[in-house]
């Protein structure tokens, strides 16, 4: 199983790295970076002093969410294309099996976010050295982190992509899917921050709903992951969000189950 | 049938008045705190009995038993207190046993609250007892001098403008009034009665008893907790340019970012890490747990060292605060003639230009001994802006793989 999959994978990951389309996110993922620590550093000019442990945490922060939702769809296309060109029966044909080819995939998707994700903290890193906003070990290792902690996301791109049968749909089902479950997120962070007593009925019982379910779906939504980290970022003192790692392996592992078994059923219907 | 249907529209389309939110109010015991939050004494409120109450370990705590109506506000789902209408002491003796089952009983006594440099101050005691009542008539015998040498000033005041308007003449050859007295700083609070806490850190239960028996609905939890890091050591960083926004250096990682030929005023302070859901529920036992983290508790400005930031030395000095004369802003931050005139006492530590790019190790040593404060370092990054355009160009090393491939590409299918 682990050598079939590795063989995918592998196959993958070269297309992945010969493919200047990968190379030219990379470099959007730096520029971005870029521009938005010049804003920073521009802030030195009226303001002379900032006591952080990672100077533009907070773009870290939003560039992985970035990171984790392009992750995403690009692996929401991975089953769903292979399915359109037809090289998913000639591997199934082979010794490859439904759960190798899920395995491979969900590996594909934490390269994807890896290769994205790489270039933030390359980026931090040069600047750190040229201008001497240096960060420190721990932020480096939250941003190493970053990478599991996408793998909810991926998963349930792959799960997307396990259902679709042209990558065009698997695409837009993700991209709607996941712009949602933002929406939704955002939605209930002004729910929460909002004033009760200002809140019409409606609303109160919505936040009452909401507040309720939360400590529930900070585990089931894979926004949340991303957005734990992205606020841990932004602190002073930083902490592993070990616990929220080991559940996002954890979902991942699931979401790749899933997709192998709807992979299975859909490969024996066919 | 018409009938009926016309009754059942009139029906749902008649206005039904509008219900309002009067929730139940049950009569409860509640306690009421005056829990020391590091700095001063807080008040919060206990109100319902599956909240467990939060103290810091080895502090004076202020703890009042109340009988009074309690309902639930759906709007802050929050227990709320209705003080107004009912608000009686809970007669009885405070228990109070630990985890191996000893218990120890109080008893109320009398207790005030001191605020030497006034509420908000910065600083809080609590007194019981005879001291209390000391301390309470002290207070009064220092506002009862400075209202009289209030009403002495304002009647000289009164009787200069007089003569002023009367006899400008014969009034200018007079010595002006004096000036008004300074109020005085201190602030005692009225004698209360109740019971005072003062306990090592670990797990208790709380229970008002009347008449050796428990009083229905007074058993509380009680968590009296310890610092996760004791003796650090936090900093204050006040930048010249802005002197009233200062920055908080706490956590050791944590590197202050300068720009070079900046001026920071810092100033040290011992500080003890606590637990963030701790001091969240220390100061509201109802307040919603914020993410797992350690807050630093301020205790009180590190006197008695000298800085040390790479071969700089500098003292402990005081500042005051300068405007510029005339209607433009700005000011300017001098040393004080005298600790009197003093708005702020640090080190200064000028950052010259020369060092953009290096790192400044910042330290403290104990002014007698030499010997190093643990726990003070921090470092000094200071800011190389001048390279950054050099960043634009690692941020375009990406491009390079990205333009091989691309020219590869059109090669192969120009040879294809």
């Amino acid at each position: 199983m682990i050598a079939a999959s590795w063989q995918i994978f592998r196959r993958d990951l070269m297309r992945l790295v010969a493919n200047p389309g990968t190379w030219v996110m990379m470099a959007a993922m730096t520029f971005a970076a870029t521009l938005v620590l010049r804003n920073l550093v521009s802030t030195f000019d009226t303001e002379s002093v900032l006591v952080s442990t990672l100077p533009g945490g907070a773009v870290a922060g939003g560039l992985i969410a970035v990171a984790a939702m392009l992750a995403a769809i690009h692996t929401a296309t991975a089953i769903a294309a292979e399915q359109e060109n037809g090289t998913l029966e000639v591997l199934f044909a082979g010794p490859v099996n439904a759960a190798d080819f899920a395995v491979a995939k969900m590996l594909r998707g934490l390269a994807v976010a890896a290769l994205l994700v790489a270039p933030i903290l390359y980026q931090l890193a040069a600047i750190g050295l040229l201008s001497n906003l240096m960060m420190g070990w721990r932020a480096a290792l939250l941003l190493v982190l970053a990478v599991p902690l996408c793998a909810p996301a991926i998963g349930l791109g792959l799960v997307i992509s396990s259902l679709c049968r042209s990558a065009r749909a698997a695409v837009v089902l993700s991209t709607g899917f996941f712009a949602f479950l933002i929406l939704l997120h955002l939605s209930f962070l002004r729910l929460a921050a909002a004033d009760p007593a200002e809140l019409d009925l409606f609303a109160h019982y919505l936040r009452e709903a909401a507040l309720g379910a939360a400590p529930v779906l900070s585990w089931l939504s894979p926004v949340d992951y991303v957005a734990e980290l992205a606020q841990e970022l932004r602190q002073q003192s930083l902490t592993a969000p070990w616990a929220k790692t080991a559940a996002a392996l954890a979902y991942a592992s699931l979401c790749t189950a899933a997709a192998a078994i709807i992979l299975r059923f859909r490969g024996a219907a066919s | 049938m018409r009938a009926l249907l016309l009754l059942a529209l009139a029906l749902i389309t008649a206005p039904f008045p509008a219900r309002a939110i009067e929730p139940e109010q049950v009569e409860r015991i509640a306690y009421r705190l005056s829990s020391f939050d590091g700095a001063e004494h807080g008040p919060a409120a206990s109100l319902s009995a599956g909240e467990e109450i939060v103290l810091l370990a080895d502090t004076v705590n202020i703890i009042d038993p109340r009988q009074t109506l309690v309902y639930y506000w759906p709007l802050s789902r929050s227990f709320r207190a209705d003080w107004d209408r009912l608000d009686v002491e809970a007669a009885g003796e405070l228990e109070i046993a630990d985890e191996e089952g000893d218990a120890r009983t109080l008893r109320r006594e009398s207790v005030v609250t001191v605020y030497p440099a006034g509420v908000g101050g910065g600083f809080s005691l609590m007194m019981a007892g005879a001291e209390a009542e000391k301390a309470r008539r002290s207070y009064e015998q220092i506002q009862s001098a400075f209202n009289r040498a209030l009403s002495e000033a304002t009647r000289a005041r009164i009787a200069h403008e007089r003569l002023l308007r009367d006899n400008p003449a014969e009034a200018r050859k007079r010595p002006p009034p004096p000036p008004d007295p300074v109020p005085p700083p201190l602030f005692v609070s009225e004698p209360r009665s109740a019971f005072v806490l003062n306990l090592p850190a670990g797990d208790y239960r709380l229970r008002l008893k009347r008449d050796g028996r428990i009083v229905e609905g007074s058993e509380r939890r009680l968590r009296v907790v310890s610092p996760i890091a004791s003796g650090s050591v936090t900093w204050q960083v006040i930048p010249e340019e802005r002197w009233t926004r200062r920055l908080a250096a706490e956590h050791p990682e944590s590197a202050i970012y300068a720009a070079p030929g900046a001026t920071l005023y810092l100033v040290p302070f011992r500080a003890d890490a606590y637990r963030a859901a701790d001091i969240a529920r220390l100061k509201d036992p109802q307040a919603p747990l914020p993410p797992p983290g350690e807050q630093w508790i301020v205790r009180e400005p590190l006197t008695g060292t000298r800085l040390l930031a790479g071969d700089v030395e500098a003292e402990l000095k005081p500042y005051r605060v300068v405007q510029r004369p005339g209607a433009a802003l700005g000011y300017r931050i001098e040393e004080a003639s005298a600790p009197q005139e003093a708005e702020l006492f640090a080190f200064a530590l000028g950052i010259p230009d020369e060092l953009a790019g290096k790192d400044l190790r910042l330290g403290l040593v104990d002014a007698g001994t030499g010997e190093p404060v643990p726990g003070a370092g921090r470092t000094i990054r200071i800011l190389a802006a001048e390279r950054y355009w050099l960043a634009w160009c690692t941020a375009a090393l990406p491009l390079l793989p990205a333009l091989f491939l691309f020219l590869g590409r059109r090669r192969r299918s120009g040879a294809g």
